[in-house]
Protein backbone atom coordinates (compact mmCIF):
# COMPACT_ATOMS: atom_id res chain seq x y z
CA UNK A 1 0.00 0.00 0.00
CA UNK A 2 1.70 3.21 -0.91
CA UNK A 3 -0.06 6.95 -0.29
CA UNK A 4 0.78 9.47 -2.20
CA UNK A 5 0.24 13.20 -0.96
CA UNK A 6 -0.40 15.55 -3.99
CA UNK A 7 1.86 18.52 -3.35
CA UNK A 8 0.90 21.76 -5.74
CA UNK A 9 2.45 23.96 -3.14
CA UNK A 10 -0.31 24.70 -1.09
CA UNK A 11 -0.65 23.55 2.83
CA UNK A 12 1.75 22.56 5.48
CA UNK A 13 2.70 18.94 3.46
CA UNK A 14 5.49 18.15 6.53
CA UNK A 15 3.08 18.14 8.94
CA UNK A 16 1.01 15.64 7.07
CA UNK A 17 4.24 13.21 6.24
CA UNK A 18 5.15 13.31 9.74
CA UNK A 19 1.85 12.13 10.74
CA UNK A 20 1.71 9.06 8.25
CA UNK A 21 5.28 7.79 9.51
CA UNK A 22 4.17 6.41 12.63
CA UNK A 23 1.55 4.63 10.92
CA UNK A 24 4.11 2.76 9.04
CA UNK A 25 2.45 4.05 5.86
CA UNK A 26 4.53 3.86 2.88
CA UNK A 27 4.28 7.85 1.77
CA UNK A 28 4.99 10.12 -0.84
CA UNK A 29 5.40 13.50 -1.70
CA UNK A 30 5.02 14.27 -5.30
CA UNK A 31 3.69 17.03 -7.48
CA UNK A 32 4.71 14.53 -10.48
CA UNK A 33 1.33 13.04 -11.97
CA UNK A 34 2.65 9.67 -13.01
CA UNK A 35 4.42 8.85 -9.83
CA UNK A 36 1.13 9.91 -7.85
CA UNK A 37 -1.15 6.97 -9.76
CA UNK A 38 1.09 5.08 -9.33
CA UNK A 39 0.01 5.40 -5.45
CA UNK A 40 -2.75 3.30 -4.03
CA UNK A 41 -4.17 5.93 -2.59
CA UNK A 42 -3.98 9.59 -2.37
CA UNK A 43 -4.59 12.68 -0.08
CA UNK A 44 -4.91 16.46 -1.18
CA UNK A 45 -4.18 19.18 1.30
CA UNK A 46 -4.49 22.76 0.91
CA UNK A 47 -4.26 25.49 3.10
CA UNK A 48 -5.06 29.13 2.34
CA UNK A 49 -7.55 31.26 -0.11
CA UNK A 50 -10.09 28.67 -2.15
CA UNK A 51 -9.46 31.15 -5.20
CA UNK A 52 -5.69 31.12 -5.03
CA UNK A 53 -5.48 27.12 -3.96
CA UNK A 54 -7.73 26.55 -7.06
CA UNK A 55 -5.08 28.16 -9.41
CA UNK A 56 -2.12 26.01 -8.24
CA UNK A 57 -4.23 23.39 -8.72
CA UNK A 58 -4.45 24.15 -12.24
CA UNK A 59 -1.45 25.63 -12.55
CA UNK A 60 0.13 21.90 -11.49
CA UNK A 61 -1.71 20.05 -14.20
CA UNK A 62 -3.67 18.35 -11.76
CA UNK A 63 -7.28 18.43 -13.36
CA UNK A 64 -5.39 15.54 -15.93
CA UNK A 65 -5.12 13.82 -12.43
CA UNK A 66 -8.51 14.31 -11.17
CA UNK A 67 -9.76 12.52 -14.89
CA UNK A 68 -7.55 9.56 -13.92
CA UNK A 69 -8.33 9.53 -10.21
CA UNK A 70 -11.61 9.22 -11.17
CA UNK A 71 -11.49 6.65 -14.40
CA UNK A 72 -9.29 4.24 -12.14
CA UNK A 73 -11.51 4.78 -8.86
CA UNK A 74 -8.51 5.24 -6.61
CA UNK A 75 -9.27 6.29 -3.36
CA UNK A 76 -8.92 10.42 -2.49
CA UNK A 77 -9.25 12.20 0.76
CA UNK A 78 -8.98 16.11 0.75
CA UNK A 79 -8.45 17.79 4.01
CA UNK A 80 -9.35 21.55 4.88
CA UNK A 81 -9.19 23.58 1.61
CA UNK A 82 -8.39 20.40 -0.37
CA UNK A 83 -11.79 18.78 0.41
CA UNK A 84 -13.58 22.28 -0.04
CA UNK A 85 -12.09 21.69 -3.91
CA UNK A 86 -13.90 18.29 -4.60
CA UNK A 87 -17.00 20.73 -4.19
CA UNK A 88 -19.01 22.61 -7.17
CA UNK A 89 -17.74 26.44 -6.27
CA UNK A 90 -16.53 28.50 -3.59
CA UNK A 91 -17.65 32.72 -2.91
CA UNK A 92 -13.93 33.43 -0.74
CA UNK A 93 -12.75 36.39 -2.50
CA UNK A 94 -14.36 36.13 -6.08
CA UNK A 95 -16.35 33.09 -7.09
CA UNK A 96 -14.43 30.12 -8.22
CA UNK A 97 -15.39 26.84 -9.92
CA UNK A 98 -14.31 23.85 -7.05
CA UNK A 99 -14.06 20.39 -9.30
CA UNK A 100 -17.51 19.68 -8.96
CA UNK A 101 -17.23 16.19 -7.74
CA UNK A 102 -19.17 16.47 -4.62
CA UNK A 103 -22.51 18.46 -4.44
CA UNK A 104 -22.39 21.73 -2.57
CA UNK A 105 -21.10 25.13 -2.68
CA UNK A 106 -18.16 26.61 -0.18
CA UNK A 107 -19.37 29.60 1.39
CA UNK A 108 -18.71 31.87 4.58
CA UNK A 109 -19.06 30.53 7.91
CA UNK A 110 -21.58 32.91 9.01
CA UNK A 111 -23.74 32.94 5.55
CA UNK A 112 -24.41 29.35 6.29
CA UNK A 113 -28.48 28.64 6.56
CA UNK A 114 -29.41 27.13 9.47
CA UNK A 115 -27.89 29.21 12.10
CA UNK A 116 -29.71 29.21 15.25
CA UNK A 117 -28.83 32.07 16.99
CA UNK A 118 -28.07 35.07 14.77
CA UNK A 119 -26.92 37.61 17.62
CA UNK A 120 -24.12 35.45 18.67
CA UNK A 121 -21.30 36.74 17.65
CA UNK A 122 -19.49 34.64 15.23
CA UNK A 123 -15.54 35.14 15.75
CA UNK A 124 -13.77 34.20 12.23
CA UNK A 125 -11.69 31.88 11.32
CA UNK A 126 -13.24 29.15 13.32
CA UNK A 127 -10.20 28.19 15.09
CA UNK A 128 -10.89 25.38 17.49
CA UNK A 129 -11.32 21.15 18.48
CA UNK A 130 -15.19 20.13 17.65
CA UNK A 131 -16.78 16.83 17.79
CA UNK A 132 -18.10 15.50 14.42
CA UNK A 133 -21.52 14.21 14.74
CA UNK A 134 -21.97 11.03 13.02
CA UNK A 135 -23.61 7.62 14.28
CA UNK A 136 -23.18 4.50 15.05
CA UNK A 137 -25.32 3.65 12.65
CA UNK A 138 -23.00 5.34 10.23
CA UNK A 139 -20.53 3.31 11.52
CA UNK A 140 -22.30 -0.10 10.88
CA UNK A 141 -23.30 1.43 7.02
CA UNK A 142 -19.42 1.56 6.45
CA UNK A 143 -18.27 5.16 7.61
CA UNK A 144 -14.95 3.39 7.82
CA UNK A 145 -13.11 6.67 7.95
CA UNK A 146 -14.71 7.17 11.39
CA UNK A 147 -14.19 3.22 12.87
CA UNK A 148 -12.97 2.81 15.96
CA UNK A 149 -13.54 6.39 16.80
CA UNK A 150 -15.55 7.68 20.12
CA UNK A 151 -18.38 10.00 19.23
CA UNK A 152 -17.29 11.91 21.87
CA UNK A 153 -13.93 12.70 19.43
CA UNK A 154 -12.98 16.19 18.74
CA UNK A 155 -10.57 17.55 15.95
CA UNK A 156 -9.05 20.19 15.28
CA UNK A 157 -10.62 22.58 12.66
CA UNK A 158 -9.32 26.03 11.70
CA UNK A 159 -11.28 27.91 8.51
CA UNK A 160 -13.60 30.43 7.98
CA UNK A 161 -15.69 28.77 5.02
CA UNK A 162 -17.46 25.50 4.74
CA UNK A 163 -19.73 23.31 3.10
CA UNK A 164 -23.98 23.26 4.24
CA UNK A 165 -24.29 20.65 6.45
CA UNK A 166 -27.63 19.77 4.06
CA UNK A 167 -25.22 19.13 1.25
CA UNK A 168 -26.26 15.59 -0.36
CA UNK A 169 -22.98 14.44 0.20
CA UNK A 170 -22.60 15.23 3.87
CA UNK A 171 -21.51 12.33 6.23
CA UNK A 172 -20.64 14.02 9.36
CA UNK A 173 -21.46 17.79 10.69
CA UNK A 174 -20.05 20.17 13.43
CA UNK A 175 -21.11 23.00 14.91
CA UNK A 176 -19.58 26.14 15.62
CA UNK A 177 -21.12 29.24 17.36
CA UNK A 178 -24.60 27.63 17.07
CA UNK A 179 -23.86 26.76 13.00
CA UNK A 180 -23.89 23.69 11.86
CA UNK A 181 -21.45 22.90 8.94
CA UNK A 182 -20.12 20.15 6.81
CA UNK A 183 -17.45 17.98 8.36
CA UNK A 184 -17.18 15.11 6.53
CA UNK A 185 -18.02 14.31 2.89
CA UNK A 186 -17.70 11.40 0.82
CA UNK A 187 -19.12 10.03 -2.75
CA UNK A 188 -17.69 6.72 -3.71
CA UNK A 189 -14.19 6.60 -2.84
CA UNK A 190 -13.75 10.19 -2.64
CA UNK A 191 -13.74 11.60 0.66
CA UNK A 192 -13.12 15.21 2.32
CA UNK A 193 -12.54 16.12 5.93
CA UNK A 194 -12.90 19.93 6.74
CA UNK A 195 -10.48 19.48 9.85
CA UNK A 196 -7.07 18.87 10.06
CA UNK A 197 -6.89 14.82 11.17
CA UNK A 198 -2.46 15.57 11.13
CA UNK A 199 -3.08 18.17 13.58
CA UNK A 200 -5.73 16.33 15.52
CA UNK A 201 -3.66 14.17 17.97
CA UNK A 202 -4.54 10.63 18.31
CA UNK A 203 -8.06 10.96 16.64
CA UNK A 204 -6.73 12.27 13.79
CA UNK A 205 -3.88 9.97 13.26
CA UNK A 206 -6.44 7.17 13.76
CA UNK A 207 -8.68 8.57 10.86
CA UNK A 208 -5.39 8.66 8.91
CA UNK A 209 -4.71 5.05 9.60
CA UNK A 210 -8.41 4.05 8.79
CA UNK A 211 -7.82 6.21 5.44
CA UNK A 212 -4.88 3.99 4.57
CA UNK A 213 -6.27 1.16 5.53
CA UNK A 214 -9.53 1.18 3.86
CA UNK A 215 -10.67 -1.77 1.68
CA UNK A 216 -7.71 -3.39 2.79
CA UNK A 217 -9.67 -6.76 3.55
CA UNK A 218 -11.14 -6.58 -0.22
CA UNK A 219 -7.45 -6.20 -1.47
CA UNK A 220 -6.08 -9.61 -2.75
CA UNK B 1 -11.83 26.89 24.48
CA UNK B 2 -8.14 25.42 23.58
CA UNK B 3 -5.45 24.95 26.44
CA UNK B 4 -2.69 26.23 24.79
CA UNK B 5 1.08 25.20 25.94
CA UNK B 6 3.23 28.47 25.97
CA UNK B 7 7.05 27.30 25.65
CA UNK B 8 9.42 30.59 25.82
CA UNK B 9 12.94 29.36 24.27
CA UNK B 10 16.11 31.06 25.50
CA UNK B 11 19.40 29.31 24.07
CA UNK B 12 17.97 26.20 23.32
CA UNK B 13 16.17 25.93 27.13
CA UNK B 14 12.51 26.63 28.15
CA UNK B 15 12.33 29.67 30.43
CA UNK B 16 10.17 31.35 32.67
CA UNK B 17 10.04 34.60 34.13
CA UNK B 18 7.71 37.00 35.89
CA UNK B 19 6.80 39.69 33.35
CA UNK B 20 8.46 38.32 31.01
CA UNK B 21 11.80 39.88 32.96
CA UNK B 22 14.18 37.69 35.55
CA UNK B 23 14.17 34.52 33.76
CA UNK B 24 14.78 30.76 35.38
CA UNK B 25 15.20 27.46 32.63
CA UNK B 26 13.07 24.90 32.85
CA UNK B 27 13.07 22.78 30.84
CA UNK B 28 14.02 21.06 27.28
CA UNK B 29 11.40 22.34 24.65
CA UNK B 30 11.07 19.53 22.60
CA UNK B 31 11.26 17.35 25.39
CA UNK B 32 8.42 19.49 26.73
CA UNK B 33 6.56 19.99 23.61
CA UNK B 34 6.61 15.78 23.66
CA UNK B 35 5.28 15.59 27.16
CA UNK B 36 2.10 18.20 26.87
CA UNK B 37 1.58 16.39 23.71
CA UNK B 38 0.90 13.18 25.41
CA UNK B 39 -0.77 14.76 28.19
CA UNK B 40 -3.44 15.93 25.10
CA UNK B 41 -2.58 19.59 24.81
CA UNK B 42 -4.73 21.79 22.47
CA UNK B 43 -1.72 23.34 20.89
CA UNK B 44 1.83 24.44 21.23
CA UNK B 45 3.27 28.15 20.97
CA UNK B 46 6.90 28.21 20.97
CA UNK B 47 7.84 31.69 21.86
CA UNK B 48 11.60 32.92 20.79
CA UNK B 49 11.96 35.00 23.92
CA UNK B 50 15.19 36.98 22.60
CA UNK B 51 14.78 36.99 18.95
CA UNK B 52 13.40 40.37 18.64
CA UNK B 53 16.18 42.12 20.79
CA UNK B 54 18.92 40.28 19.05
CA UNK B 55 18.10 39.60 16.06
CA UNK B 56 18.30 36.32 15.20
CA UNK B 57 16.00 32.96 14.60
CA UNK B 58 16.83 29.96 16.58
CA UNK B 59 13.89 28.04 17.00
CA UNK B 60 13.59 26.06 14.14
CA UNK B 61 15.33 23.49 14.49
CA UNK B 62 13.64 23.02 17.88
CA UNK B 63 9.96 23.23 16.09
CA UNK B 64 11.46 20.67 13.00
CA UNK B 65 12.21 18.13 15.96
CA UNK B 66 9.22 18.72 17.40
CA UNK B 67 6.74 18.49 14.76
CA UNK B 68 7.78 14.68 14.11
CA UNK B 69 6.26 13.49 17.40
CA UNK B 70 3.67 15.98 17.90
CA UNK B 71 0.71 16.05 16.15
CA UNK B 72 -1.55 19.52 17.09
CA UNK B 73 -1.13 22.79 16.07
CA UNK B 74 2.42 24.39 16.76
CA UNK B 75 2.42 28.80 16.55
CA UNK B 76 5.85 30.42 16.66
CA UNK B 77 6.79 33.55 17.46
CA UNK B 78 9.18 36.00 18.47
CA UNK B 79 11.59 37.52 15.38
CA UNK B 80 9.52 36.59 12.55
CA UNK B 81 10.46 39.69 11.04
CA UNK B 82 9.71 39.32 7.02
CA UNK B 83 8.00 36.66 4.77
CA UNK B 84 11.36 34.90 4.35
CA UNK B 85 11.25 33.99 8.71
CA UNK B 86 7.53 32.70 7.76
CA UNK B 87 8.39 30.44 4.78
CA UNK B 88 11.24 28.95 6.57
CA UNK B 89 8.98 28.48 9.96
CA UNK B 90 5.83 26.70 8.15
CA UNK B 91 8.87 25.28 6.46
CA UNK B 92 10.18 24.27 9.91
CA UNK B 93 6.46 22.47 10.25
CA UNK B 94 4.83 25.33 12.34
CA UNK B 95 1.06 26.12 11.30
CA UNK B 96 0.81 29.67 12.18
CA UNK B 97 3.40 32.73 13.01
CA UNK B 98 2.25 35.38 16.23
CA UNK B 99 4.41 38.69 14.98
CA UNK B 100 4.16 41.71 17.67
CA UNK B 101 7.30 43.63 17.06
CA UNK B 102 7.41 43.72 13.39
CA UNK B 103 3.87 44.35 13.24
CA UNK B 104 4.50 47.73 15.46
CA UNK B 105 7.02 48.67 13.41
CA UNK B 106 5.77 47.57 9.63
CA UNK B 107 1.71 46.73 9.60
CA UNK B 108 1.78 46.25 6.29
CA UNK B 109 4.29 42.56 7.28
CA UNK B 110 0.42 41.37 8.34
CA UNK B 111 -1.26 41.92 5.39
CA UNK B 112 1.28 40.28 2.99
CA UNK B 113 1.57 36.96 5.51
CA UNK B 114 -2.37 37.04 4.78
CA UNK B 115 -2.41 37.54 1.61
CA UNK B 116 0.15 34.77 0.79
CA UNK B 117 -0.33 32.26 3.31
CA UNK B 118 -4.17 33.07 4.28
CA UNK B 119 -5.21 34.90 7.60
CA UNK B 120 -5.55 31.31 9.81
CA UNK B 121 -1.48 31.78 9.27
CA UNK B 122 -0.72 35.16 10.89
CA UNK B 123 -1.79 35.08 14.69
CA UNK B 124 -1.17 38.89 16.06
CA UNK B 125 0.70 39.09 19.25
CA UNK B 126 -0.17 42.03 22.00
CA UNK B 127 1.75 42.27 24.60
CA UNK B 128 -0.60 44.81 27.06
CA UNK B 129 0.43 46.58 30.29
CA UNK B 130 -1.94 48.94 32.32
CA UNK B 131 -0.75 52.72 31.77
CA UNK B 132 -3.55 55.82 32.90
CA UNK B 133 -6.59 53.19 33.18
CA UNK B 134 -5.85 51.73 29.57
CA UNK B 135 -3.87 49.61 27.88
CA UNK B 136 -0.34 50.18 25.88
CA UNK B 137 0.83 47.89 23.33
CA UNK B 138 4.84 46.76 24.03
CA UNK B 139 6.88 45.12 21.94
CA UNK B 140 10.43 43.61 21.80
CA UNK B 141 9.06 40.96 24.95
CA UNK B 142 7.91 43.72 26.85
CA UNK B 143 10.75 46.37 27.33
CA UNK B 144 9.86 49.00 24.89
CA UNK B 145 6.22 50.85 24.75
CA UNK B 146 4.86 51.91 21.60
CA UNK B 147 2.22 54.50 22.47
CA UNK B 148 -0.19 52.44 20.90
CA UNK B 149 -3.21 51.79 22.57
CA UNK B 150 -4.67 48.43 22.76
CA UNK B 151 -8.22 48.30 22.00
CA UNK B 152 -7.44 50.31 18.91
CA UNK B 153 -4.48 48.63 17.90
CA UNK B 154 -6.25 44.81 17.74
CA UNK B 155 -8.60 46.79 15.41
CA UNK B 156 -5.78 47.56 13.67
CA UNK B 157 -4.26 44.23 13.47
CA UNK B 158 -7.65 42.79 12.31
CA UNK B 159 -7.69 45.11 9.70
CA UNK B 160 -4.40 44.13 8.05
CA UNK B 161 -5.76 40.39 7.90
CA UNK B 162 -4.68 38.76 11.22
CA UNK B 163 -6.83 35.33 11.70
CA UNK B 164 -6.15 35.37 15.82
CA UNK B 165 -4.91 37.44 18.40
CA UNK B 166 -2.70 36.43 20.52
CA UNK B 167 -3.23 39.30 23.88
CA UNK B 168 -0.97 38.63 26.45
CA UNK B 169 -1.03 40.86 29.84
CA UNK B 170 2.92 42.19 31.03
CA UNK B 171 1.33 43.13 33.97
CA UNK B 172 -0.02 39.56 35.14
CA UNK B 173 2.29 37.39 33.32
CA UNK B 174 4.55 35.16 35.81
CA UNK B 175 2.06 36.25 39.00
CA UNK B 176 -0.23 32.93 38.94
CA UNK B 177 -2.85 35.56 39.80
CA UNK B 178 -5.26 34.93 37.14
CA UNK B 179 -6.19 36.70 33.55
CA UNK B 180 -6.08 40.39 33.32
CA UNK B 181 -10.16 40.14 32.97
CA UNK B 182 -10.96 43.54 32.50
CA UNK B 183 -7.98 43.50 29.98
CA UNK B 184 -9.58 40.53 27.64
CA UNK B 185 -13.30 41.95 27.76
CA UNK B 186 -12.08 45.18 26.53
CA UNK B 187 -10.31 43.15 23.40
CA UNK B 188 -12.60 40.54 23.09
CA UNK B 189 -15.39 43.34 22.34
CA UNK B 190 -13.09 45.20 19.79
CA UNK B 191 -12.45 42.30 17.63
CA UNK B 192 -14.50 39.88 16.05
CA UNK B 193 -11.22 37.72 15.98
CA UNK B 194 -10.72 34.57 17.93
CA UNK B 195 -8.81 35.68 21.14
CA UNK B 196 -6.06 33.53 22.87
CA UNK B 197 -5.38 34.86 26.43
CA UNK B 198 -2.04 34.73 28.02
CA UNK B 199 -0.70 36.22 31.92
CA UNK B 200 -1.62 35.14 35.07
CA UNK B 201 -2.94 31.40 34.87
CA UNK B 202 -2.37 29.87 38.53
CA UNK B 203 -5.52 27.77 39.15
CA UNK B 204 -8.73 26.34 38.18
CA UNK B 205 -10.79 28.99 40.02
CA UNK B 206 -9.19 31.66 37.78
CA UNK B 207 -11.27 30.29 34.92
CA UNK B 208 -15.03 30.75 37.05
CA UNK B 209 -15.23 34.47 35.55
CA UNK B 210 -13.59 33.74 31.86
CA UNK B 211 -17.06 31.16 31.66
CA UNK B 212 -19.19 33.55 30.53
CA UNK B 213 -21.13 34.45 27.24
CA UNK B 214 -18.16 35.64 25.25
CA UNK B 215 -15.20 33.54 26.05
CA UNK B 216 -11.82 33.51 24.77
CA UNK B 217 -10.69 31.16 21.73
CA UNK B 218 -7.75 29.68 24.09
CA UNK B 219 -5.88 29.66 26.95
CA UNK B 220 -2.40 29.79 26.99
CA UNK B 221 -0.80 28.57 30.01
CA UNK B 222 3.05 28.98 30.73
CA UNK B 223 4.20 28.78 34.53
CA UNK B 224 1.42 26.66 35.83
CA UNK B 225 2.39 23.55 33.27
CA UNK B 226 5.99 23.85 33.75
CA UNK B 227 5.76 24.29 37.61
CA UNK B 228 2.76 21.36 37.73
CA UNK B 229 1.02 23.79 39.62
CA UNK B 230 -2.27 22.23 37.77
CA UNK B 231 -2.20 19.16 35.19
CA UNK B 232 -4.24 19.38 31.81
CA UNK B 233 -6.72 17.07 32.27
CA UNK B 234 -7.39 19.22 35.29
CA UNK B 235 -7.86 22.36 32.67
CA UNK B 236 -9.80 20.68 29.65
CA UNK B 237 -12.22 18.80 32.29
CA UNK B 238 -12.94 22.19 33.68
CA UNK B 239 -13.06 23.45 30.32
CA UNK B 240 -15.31 20.77 29.26
CA UNK B 241 -17.87 21.29 32.19
CA UNK B 242 -18.28 25.05 32.21
CA UNK B 243 -19.35 24.98 28.56
CA UNK B 244 -22.42 24.21 26.84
Amino acid sequence: MKLGVIDYGVGNLRSLYNALIPLGVEAIVSSNIDRLLDCDKLILPGVGAFSYVKKRFDEAGLDELTTEVIVRDIPCLGICVGMQLLFESSNEFETTCGLGLLSGKVVRLDELDGREDRDCKVRIPNVSWLKVNFTTAQLKDGLDLFSNISPDAKFYFVHSYAVSHASKDTDAHSTYAGIKFCASASRDKLFGVQFHPEKSGKNGLHLLNNFAKMGKKNEK
Amino acid sequence: MRVIARLDVKNGHVIKGIHLEGLRKVGDPTDLAQKYYLEDIDEIFFMDAVASLYDRNGLFDIISKSCERVFVPITVGGGIRSLDDVEQALAAGADKVAVNSAAVRNLGLISEIAKRYGSQCIVGSIDAMRRDGAWEAYIDNGREPTDLNVVDWVKRLEDSGAGEIMLTSVDFEGTFRGYDLDLVFAVQDATSCPVVISGGFGKIEHLNKIFGLSQPSGLVIAGALHYNKVSIACIKDAVLNNLV
